[in-house]
């Protein structure tokens, strides 16, 4: 699978992401790794039901997705992987699957202890240290909400969440 | 000589106000059964003036120039409830039909829909202070459906004030544009323009709806149709 | 206690006002727990603690097209009689937030509105009255509009939380799928009729030739679309200015 897009967003599949993303690069399957929708059939169901006709999702655990990330990235579809956590792309990251690959921060919304760097991301000290490790392990970290808007690269985001 | 033939009574024109208070709240507020939408509401104002006919023709040129921007989530958009009614009066103000009273209307129409636009971002921003403390609304549910009804109010009052405010202004701007002398090459320029920029709207408005670009290809297919079947007649 | 006919009923008439609160950081959430109110009322019916802590954590940033929320109120209203946790309620909040924005955005605002629209406008031009034309819209419309209300009430008070396997199957969805080549089609004839009314009203100058020109425009209008969108704008708004000038020269142009 031809991987065009690695993206953390807390709201995982949604408009932004289908229509904005998806359709402009022609995306047809989306890998979502997160531990507890792996097992929740009625949330990998609500998820999905946003998708476009033709496109797919599926939901790995982190081990899954271990596993059976590189055997996808052979497939010839075009897919995205999507989490909702900074830690979880930090698990694939140290796993060696970033290396060389862009990585899209999209929407970490204000919370408790969470500073706004952005409208659209917040980061806790624990997700700006997330973020750090991803680009350490050849990740290119950057913030983009809209493939219309603009890339603003880790070192900027980090200054902005200080 | 009277700019136009209809005596603006402050019966009619507190009337218009009302109905475009409550065009105003179809748009996004409730019940969004589209009377909101130009193509309803310039026809309404058209036809309470004496035009319908007039009124839709404005209306169906906003609804094409306003095609490119649907209404999605956080997006602004113009207002066309207001904005249609008073462009449909406006045109069936006139009492004349000339390319020149119809591109005005027009304009007038979509210059009063962006004024909607950016009345209804700023009522939305009051939402956000009426409706702002969560917990204070949900200790007495009661607070909650009053404030969340006094949102809707002071979009009714937005339309109503927006309408009536913008009423007379607008029917004058369009009659004047209307007593202009225009001759032969200002009629020819004026209708070359209102052509293209419908094409140009079309275009725009085209790719928002549809897929990819086989869409083109059936836009093209109907614009022929429709031309072959009607070549040659006035 | 489980809601009653005239709850529900309620709950649905308010749904037609969801986002009359809309607001930039909960979004369409003050609106959704409007309509959900008389719902939560009866299921948390003496017990105050509870309907204010339900009450508040649907007052939380939730986001859906406004036809479609009918659905979410109703599932929400299933969960809560369900008495489904706060950590189940709001990960179902969060799950529902993102299919139901996109699939009333690509069904309703980019397919249904335009085709139904375009009806009209294809109509008028046509010859039938101003009135009919744009009632005939307004039926044609609202049936959908008003059968998504419906349906989306009943799947979800009637699914709660297993809404996502009907949703994947939203017949509507099924049937505007279909719609676009129709709406590309009624596009280009309403477009080319209403020019037609423009050079009647401006008493028969110009041509078809104009039309096929102006049809040009349009083509490279679809691959920049925004630019021709203002294009149409700008053009427009030249046009008086042309006309003063004409004016002042006073040559009878």
């Amino acid at each position: 699978m031809a991987l065009d897009l690695f993206r953390i967003d807390e709201r995982l599949l949604h408009g932004q992401v289908i229509v904005g993303w998806g359709m402009r690069l022609g995306l047809e399957r989306y890998v979502v790794v997160d531990d507890a929708l792996a097992t929740s059939e009625w949330e990998q169901d609500l998820y999905s039901a946003g998708l476009p006709p033709g496109v797919s999702a599926d939901f790995f655990s982190v081990a899954e997705a271990l596993e059976r990330l590189p055997e996808l990235m052979e497939l010839p579809e075009r897919g995205a992987v999507m989490t909702r956590s900074t830690s979880v792309m930090r698990s694939l990251a140290t796993a060696g699957l970033l290396d060389g690959r862009k990585v899209n921060v999209g929407g970490l919304h204000e919370g408790p202890d969470r500073r706004m760097a952005l409208r659209y991301v917040s980061l806790r000290p624990d997700e700006a240290d997330d973020l750090r490790a991803i680009q350490a392990a050849g990740g290119r970290v950057s913030a983009r909400d809209l493939p219309t808007a603009r890339e603003v690269e880790l070192e900027e985001l980090l200054r902005a969440a200080d | 000589m009277p700019l136009t033939d209809i005596a603006l009574t402050p019966a009619l024109w507190a009337l218009l106000a009302g109905i475009g208070g409550l065009l105003a709240v179809d748009g996004v507020s409730m019940p969004q059964v589209m009377v909101s939408r130009p193509i309803v509401s310039a026809t309404i104002g058209g036809a309470i003036l004496g035009d319908a006919a007039g009124g839709m023709l404005v209306g169906a040129l906003l609804e094409l120039l306003t095609m490119r921007h649907p209404p999605y989530g956080a997006a602004k958009y113009p207002d066309t409830g207001p904005a249609g009614l008073i462009a449909g009066c406006a045109y069936a103000a006139s009492g004349s039909a000339s390319i020149a009273i119809l591109v005005s209307a027009v304009l007038v129409g979509w210059v009063i829909g962006w004024m909607g636009a950016y009345t209804g971002y700023a009522r939305r921003l009051v939402n956000g202070r009426l409706i702002g403390r969560p917990e204070w609304l949900a200790a007495r549910p009661r607070r909650l459906e009053r404030r969340h009804r006094t949102t809707i109010e002071i979009d009714v009052l937005r339309g109503v004030v927006l309408t009536g405010g913008m009423l007379v202004p607008a029917v004058l701007v369009v009659s004047i544009v209307g007593v202009l002398p225009v001759g032969p090459v200002g009629t020819a320029v004026g209708s070359a323009a209102v052509v293209t920029a419908l094409a140009a709207s079309i275009g725009s408005g085209a790719r928002t709806t549809a897929p990819d670009a086989r869409a083109w290809a059936m836009v093209l297919l109907g614009a022929l149709l429709v031309l072959a079947a009607l070549w040659g007649r006035p | 206690m489980k809601p009653g006919r005239m709850d529900l009923i309620r709950a649905w008439l308010r749904t037609f006002s969801v986002q009359g609160s809309w607001n930039y950081r909960t979004l369409v959430a003050p609106g959704v727990a409007y309509a959900l109110l008389p719902l939560l009322r009866r299921i948390h019916e003496g017990d105050p603690d509870r309907l204010e802590s339900s009450v508040l954590r649907h007052l939380d940033s939730f986001n859906t097209h406004p036809y479609l929320a009918s659905l979410a109120v109703g599932a929400l209203a299933r969960l809560e009689h369900e008495g489904a946790s706060e950590d189940e309620i709001s990960r179902f909040r969060m799950a529902l937030r993102g299919p139901l924005g996109t699939l009333g955005d690509r069904t309703v605002w980019a397919e249904w509105r335009p085709f139904c629209l375009l009806i009209g406008i294809t109509l008028f031009g046509l010859g039938l009255g101003a009135l009919w034309s744009a009632g005939a819209f307004l039926v044609t419309y609202n049936a959908g509009h008003l059968w998504i209300r419906v349906w989306g009430f009943r799947c979800g008070w009637r699914e709660g939380r297993d809404i996502g396997k009907t949703l994947r199957e939203f017949p509507f969805e099924r049937f505007t799928d279909r719609l676009w080549p129709v709406t590309m089609f009624l596009l280009g004839a309403a477009t080319v009729l209403l020019g037609r009314e423009v050079l009647t009203t401006s008493g028969g100058t110009g041509s078809w030739t104009l039309l096929l020109v102006a049809g040009l425009v349009a083509i490279p209008a679809f691959r920049w679309p925004n630019r021709f969108g203002r294009l149409a704008v700008g053009l427009l708004l030249a046009v008086p200015v042309i006309w003063i000038v004409l004016a002042i020269a006073g040559q009878g142009w």
